[in-house]
């Protein structure tokens, strides 16, 4: 029982600093400074993503942590425990962001800090389903935490607004999750992944039910990964939420839909014949929605003049980009080296994102602090006279984005692009030129940001104080520098990544788990070792 | 299961008409959530939806005669309750802002 | 496969550790002088600054010269894994073969002179601690590309020197227009960069997971027999990244503009070493280039007709930077053109002596603007030798080396093209005859606006005002780069002495990279090859009679040409011809000047400006308005009615997502 507690530890850490924080704020005095709270958060993050890291060395390569106690609700692989490692780095960043700036905007409440914790919580939870109902409770906290943050500046019309519209297009996507879970439960008669993955491989479900289920849940998904065409909500409610709260939950929700959806298709749906290329498959689905994502996302970019606006569209994107990632699995051959595949393409990507939005939402928070309710382009300009620092981490944020070279971004595409086009045989060059022509398009307005913040003069007509908050530039400043290093001497996190993608394979492939389920074994089960994929 | 619940199931209505309610169910929330303007109707349209999806799986578990629906349910009935609370509260704040709860009065962001 | 490689290029490769400290040094000076540089004194930004490319420069030799000793091979260093999953296996790694000692010595050593040129001519910036900070960052991405051992570490500085481009085009940044041109160079150069991006993915999916160049050779080899086609559009694609980067046609738009940023800047990145970097990795990738008969004759093409439209539109320039930024882009065009008849050495070495003179020439028209209070427009100026002796002097030697006179660098460099595109011969085809044609006359065209440039300035009446006239003064600091400058625009032809002395020091130095072999032909005329999988690709013919006939011709055509402009130009200020329109090389132009009206009337109307310059139409009209601000209107455009959608009703978002949800149960069930 306590070993089972101790695999879940990152879990438990973060959910008692929520209720913690909680706790602490009723006693707090009305008006007075919170953000001290913040560091006590930040601290739970930390504290679980040493947690997490000391798991990871816990686990042997591409076996899962499989504990009884939850009835196989839980899957603890690398690949989780990665994602986990991302998203909280991306809400111990984020959080940082807050301190000084919620004061600000005169909505210093200590629930915001709660309610991080939360749904950090459901993201990490989410990444860890093994069964659909486990993974629509996660979602709900995250999603449910998130809809109030979106609207926790209530004195403001914009966020309020944004709140709002959020919740009835996530309330809206919830009841298609729903649906989707339902025509699969329908349609194999369980609700765990792994069996439903068992009765779909073995040809033991009604297949129109699943298809209808398989559809339905990527829709939901695509909702939540600001997909196109299900990405409407997603620069309204950017642009007006806090910029905090905003910077958060672009990299937050990101990583965590694009956790569930690959392990939810990988494991339910792995069966050839839903993923292999033909019409019925989600291989096909897939790469329409990417390049739907990719090409609308860039081009409705180039008009932005906000900075948060022009993020939230580049953040469709960058969508675009990650979800060529899921291809890598359909794409490889069966056997051995469908069993490599997946690779750390998408783990290493959603890293270098979460660290490049941070540090760019950090700046709009910082920018947009005080007088303007949001980061228009003459919240930024002259920004390099004003404050280098902080114009310096912008720029590397947008070339990380942009994917300059000696950035992490540019080296999460090479990889991510690199294994689409060595997994598929070719099959894939079409995608992957035309995600390199819209990274080469998506130059016009990153650059235009750089640009204005290095070659404008600032308005004079009026100045906007920036905000002056050390934990905001700690944070912008770690994320830059992480940026740069990641870019630098990517190796070891893309090993790590590759680690993780490995782990994922084998933990939804029904081949390699089916005996593990019947063994019933608590603790830490381990029978396949890695078919050297980390290092060649 | 006992001889009578064996019996009462082979009698019972076909699962084709619970699915086929459900999804009546779920288009009258769908229509109700693209097109009515009080923001208070298009939460009660959002109920209506979770309340379809509670029948197909309260259906489905009967058909597959496992629990596994039913817990489901029940947890989306503890999340609906959940998401209406914090839906009701953003309806006040909006209330508060525009003096008017209409999903069309809220066009502040776009493009 | 790999592991073959990787022990074949363990034998090759002598290990230095020195190679990765002339990269890091010049970014350590960026580093302290973008850092501290605000808080620094002048004197410590400039050793700082000027230190570290000059100490980069020493390095450089030490490791040449090592070079020069080893038997063979090349020299490498391998800093870390930079990259290694799946079948990718990339480092970040150093090499230094012949090749690249070439670019070193040239990039580290002209780099330094304008290094130090730059203390005086921005002595008076407020901004020169971020100008030298730029400039580090700038040499440091420009070594990168140069020192690259494997395509992304090429890529890395390639897309190095584009930023640091934009950044330091844009350095007066209060000036709008000078931001913009900024941001142009960069968007052109992205469009050139995509190309290489595409080609490097595309040859990685046929190399195995290697972009090292050492192996690729083998690629090269496999995919010459086994897929002619994709190697031709990579060599296509590569081409086209060059184009962006060495400003060929249809991408050269943004040379000229580029001159709006200081002239130590012209001279550095727009003359002596960036712009250079296309033909740099066309050389460099030669074994691809080599096997694909359909690139090499676009690239000759490419590179010819460049050469010759600039050196025509140079003709009627009078700002003294535009005259040199259009020279610059003919000289490329050279460059590139003896790339596509196989001259690779010719191209190398054309690329030295341009650095050489082209640099002094920039410097000088840097001292000349410097002395006349910023002023650019060549019919304001004339008589300076009187007042500025050292620039005159080295100005004077740069423009009789560009023009190929005897003795002088440009003369040796331009004749081994000539001479290449003349007998060259690329897979038994015939040699590239209108490749020569097209060169000669550009040949002439430059002997006539370069006289025409210097007797406008240096010659003649002073036509400015008294007071500028008064204040003309040269700097020590600036003369000395001038005075080395001079000398080795003079000297630095003697490095490839014509073939038939047997003195030609740079063939020699390049044949390891090369790899040529000698042959005879039946005649008994010496006969050299590049080979590309056992087959003679290239085949040279060292005819001594034909090489001196072409030589004779060469320095006859120069020789008119600067005879034509002292007869023009070299005359008291009212005898200067008024508007050219009366001269019959005018009327030449002219009339090709109607079918670009014909164009304009058609096509660009509303972008037409000032009616009387070529390049006006063909720059701003054509190429501008249709390559470069035509497809950012066009995505807009498309962007904006995507944007109708997104009208801020939450209801019409549903109904976004429902029908998206519809579309896809309709296409999957």
């Amino acid at each position: 029982m306590v070993d089972d507690l101790l695999l879940i530890s990152p879990l438990l850490i973060v959910t008692v600093m929520g209720l913690v924080s909680l706790l602490v704020g009723v006693f707090a005095p009305a008006g007075s400074f919170k953000g001290w709270l913040a560091f006590l958060t930040s601290f739970g993050f930390l504290a679980a993503l040493g947690a997490c890291y000391m798991l990871w060395h816990e686990t042997s390569a591409g076996a899962a942590f499989s504990s009884q106690s939850f009835h196989y609700s839980l899957t603890l692989d690398h690949f989780g425990l990665a994602l986990c490692g991302v998203i909280l780095l991306g809400a111990l960043l984020a959080t940082l962001t807050a301190v000084h700036y919620l004061p600000a905007q005169k909505s210093d409440h200590a629930e915001y800090y709660a309610l991080i914790a939360f749904s950090a919580l459901g993201m990490m939870i989410m990444v860890m389903a093994a069964d659909l109902l486990t993974l629509f409770v996660a979602l709900e906290v995250m999603s449910i935490s998130i809809y109030i943050l979106a609207g926790f500046k209530r004195d403001s019309s914009f966020s309020t607004e944004s709140a709002m519209k959020y919740f009835i297009l996530g309330s809206f996507a919830s009841a298609i999750l729903l649906l989707g879970i339902s025509f699969t439960y329908g349609a194999t008669g369980t609700i765990s992944m792994r069996e439903i993955g068992l009765a779909v491989a073995g040809g033991d479900a009604h297949s129109e039910l699943a298809l209808f289920g398989m559809v339905m849940l990527i829709v939901a998904f695509g909702f939540k990964i600001a997909a196109a065409p299900f990405h409407m909500w997603t620069p309204d409610v950017y642009e007006g939420a806090p910029a905090s709260v905003t910077g958060f939950m672009a990299v937050g929700v990101k990583a965590a839909g694009f956790g569930a959806l690959a392990r939810l298709l990988l494991t339910c749906f792995g069966a050839p014949e839903y993923r292999d290329g033909s019409a019925v498959s989600w291989e096909t689905l897939i790469v329409i929605l990417a390049v739907i994502s990719m090409c609308a996302g860039n081009l409705m970019a180039l008009a932005q003049k906000n900075l948060k606006r022009m993020l939230a569209y580049s953040a469709i994107a960058h969508t675009g980009y990650l979800l060529m990632a899921l291809l890598v699995v359909p794409a490889s051959s069966d056997g051995e080296q469908a069993l490599n595949a997946l690779g750390g393409g998408l783990v290493f990507y959603l890293l270098a994102y979460t660290l490049a939005n941070v540090a760019a939402f950090g700046v709009a928070a910082a920018v947009g602090a005080r007088g303007v309710e949001d980061a228009g382009e003459e919240a930024y300009a002259g920004l390099a006279g004003r404050d280098p620092m902080l114009a310096f981490a912008l720029t590397i944020a947008m070339l990380s984005l942009l994917g300059i070279p000696l950035t992490a971004g540019f080296m999460g595409k090479l990889t991510l692009f690199g294994e689409l086009l060595s997994s598929g045989g070719g099959e894939y060059l079409w995608l992957v030129v035309v995600a390199v022509v819209n990274s080469v398009v998506s130059a016009y307005y990153y650059l235009r940001v750089v640009m204005v913040a290095y070659m404008q003069d600032e308005s004079a007509e009026k100045p906007i104080a920036l905000l002056k908050s050390a934990p905001l530039r700690v944070a912008v400043g770690v994320a830059a520098i992480l940026t740069l290093v990641f870019g630098i001497m990517p190796n070891k996190a893309i090993n790590a990544s590759t680690r993780a993608g490995y782990s994922l394979v084998h933990t939804s492939n029904p081949a390699t788990y089916g005996a593990r389920v019947s063994a019933a074994k608590p603790a830490i089960t381990s029978t396949v070792e890695p078919k050297d994929v980390a290092h060649r | 299961m006992t001889p009578l619940l064996a019996s009462m199931s082979q009698t019972a209505i076909p699962l084709s008409w619970y699915l086929a309610v459900a999804l009546i169910l779920f288009a009258i929330g769908t229509i109700g959530v693209l097109t009515r303007r009080n923001a208070l109707v298009v939460l009660m349209s959002v109920e209506i939806l979770l309340n379809a999806v509670n029948l197909t799986f309260l259906a489905f578990a009967r058909h597959h005669d496992n629990m596994d629906g039913h817990v489901v349910t029940f947890f989306v009935i503890a999340v609906a309750a959940a998401e209406a609370a914090v839906g009701l509260a953003l309806v006040l704040g909006i209330f508060r802002h525009n003096r008017s709860v209409n999903v069309d009065s809220m066009t502040a962001l776009r493009n | 496969m790999q592991t073959g490689n990787a022990v074949e290029s363990a034998d090759f490769f002598t290990h230095a550790e020195l190679l990765p400290w002339i990269v890091l040094l010049p970014l350590l000076g960026a580093a302290i002088n973008g850092l501290f540089g605000k808080r620094m004194s002048k004197g410590a930004v400039t050793f700082f600054g000027v230190g570290s490319v000059v100490a980069a420069f020493v390095l450089s030799c030490i490791e040449v010269s090592r070079l020069a000793e080893l038997e063979s091979g090349a020299l490498a260093s391998t800093l870390w894994t930079w990259f290694s999953s799946f079948e990718l296996h990339i480092d970040i790694a150093f090499s230094l073969d012949q090749l690249s000692a070439v670019l070193l010595l040239v990039v580290t050593g002209v780099g330094s002179l304008i290094h130090i040129f730059s203390i005086g001519y921005m002595r008076s910036d407020e901004g020169y601690w971020k100008y030298f900070s730029y400039l580090n960052l700038f040499m440091f991405s420009m070594l990168l590309l140069i020192l690259g051992k494997n395509l992304l570490v090429l890529f890395v500085g390639w897309e190095g020197v584009g930023l640091c481009s934009y950044l330091l085009i844009g350095f007066w940044f209060k000036d709008m227009p000078k931001a913009e041109a900024g941001q142009k160079a960069f968007v052109t150069n992205r469009v050139g960069d995509l190309a290489f991006l595409i080609g490097a993915f595309i040859l990685l999916f046929y190399s195995q997971g290697t972009l090292d160049f050492h192996e690729l050779k083998q690629t090269a080899a496999s995919m010459h027999t086994d897929q002619p086609v994709e190697l031709t559009i990579v060599c296509l694609l590569f081409l086209v990244g060059a184009c962006g980067k060495s400003a060929q046609i249809p991408l050269y738009v943004w040379l000229p503009d580029a001159m709006a940023g200081p002239t130590p800047v012209s001279a550095l990145i727009h003359a002596a070493t960036m712009v250079t970097a296309g033909v740099y990795l066309m050389v460099r990738t030669n074994f691809m280039f080599s096997a694909s008969e359909t690139a090499m004759t676009v690239v000759a093409i490419v590179g010819a007709a460049t050469a010759l439209m600039a050196a025509t539109i140079a003709l009627v320039q009078n700002d003294i930077k535009k005259v040199l930024a259009y020279s610059t882009v003919s000289q490329i065009g050279f460059m590139v053109a003896a790339v596509g008849v196989g001259g690779y050495v010719a191209a190398v070495f054309h690329l030295m002596t341009h650095a050489f003179f082209k640099a002094c020439l920039f410097l000088g028209a840097g001292s000349v603007i410097h002395a006349l209070h910023h002023e650019q427009d060549i019919r304001k100026m004339g008589a300076l030798k009187k007042k500025l002796k050292v620039t005159r002097w080295s100005f004077l030697i740069s423009c009789l080396a560009i023009a190929g006179i005897p003795l002088f660098s440009g003369f040796f460099s331009k004749d081994e093209i000539l001479f290449t595109a003349f007998t060259t011969s690329h897979w038994g085809a015939d040699p590239k005859m209108y490749v020569f044609g097209m060169l000669l006359l550009a040949a002439f065209c430059t002997a006539f606006y370069m006289f025409r440039l210097y007797f406008l300035t240096f010659e003649g009446e002073y036509r400015g005002d008294k007071h500028t006239w008064d204040h003309a003064h040269e700097e020590t600091v600036m003369n000395i780069p001038l005075m080395v400058l001079g000398f080795l625009a003079a000297a630095g032809g003697l490095l490839g002495l014509p073939h038939f002395t047997h003195a030609h020091f740079l063939h020699g130095w390049l044949q390891p990279v090369l790899g040529f072999v000698k042959g005879k032909a039946p005649d008994g005329t010496p006969l050299e090859f590049i080979q590309v999988g056992g087959e003679n690709a290239f085949t040279y013919v060292h005819d001594t009679n034909t090489e001196l006939m072409l030589m004779g011709l060469s320095v006859l055509v120069a020789a008119i040409g600067i005879l034509l402009a002292w007869r023009l130009y070299k005359r008291p200020a009212s005898e200067l011809p008024k508007a050219p329109v009366d001269a019959w090389w005018h009327r030449l132009l002219s009339n090709k000047y109607y079918v670009d009206e014909f164009y304009d009337a058609t096509i660009v109307r509303p972008l037409r400006g000032t009616a009387n310059l070529l390049h006006k139409v063909v720059d701003v009209g054509l190429i501008d308005g249709l390559l470069v601000k035509g497809p950012a209107k066009t995505l807009g455009k498309i962007g904006d009615g995507l944007r109708m959608f997104q009208n801020g009703d939450v209801q019409a978002y549903a109904t976004v997502v429902v029908v998206g949800m519809a579309a896809a149960l309709f296409f999957i069930v």
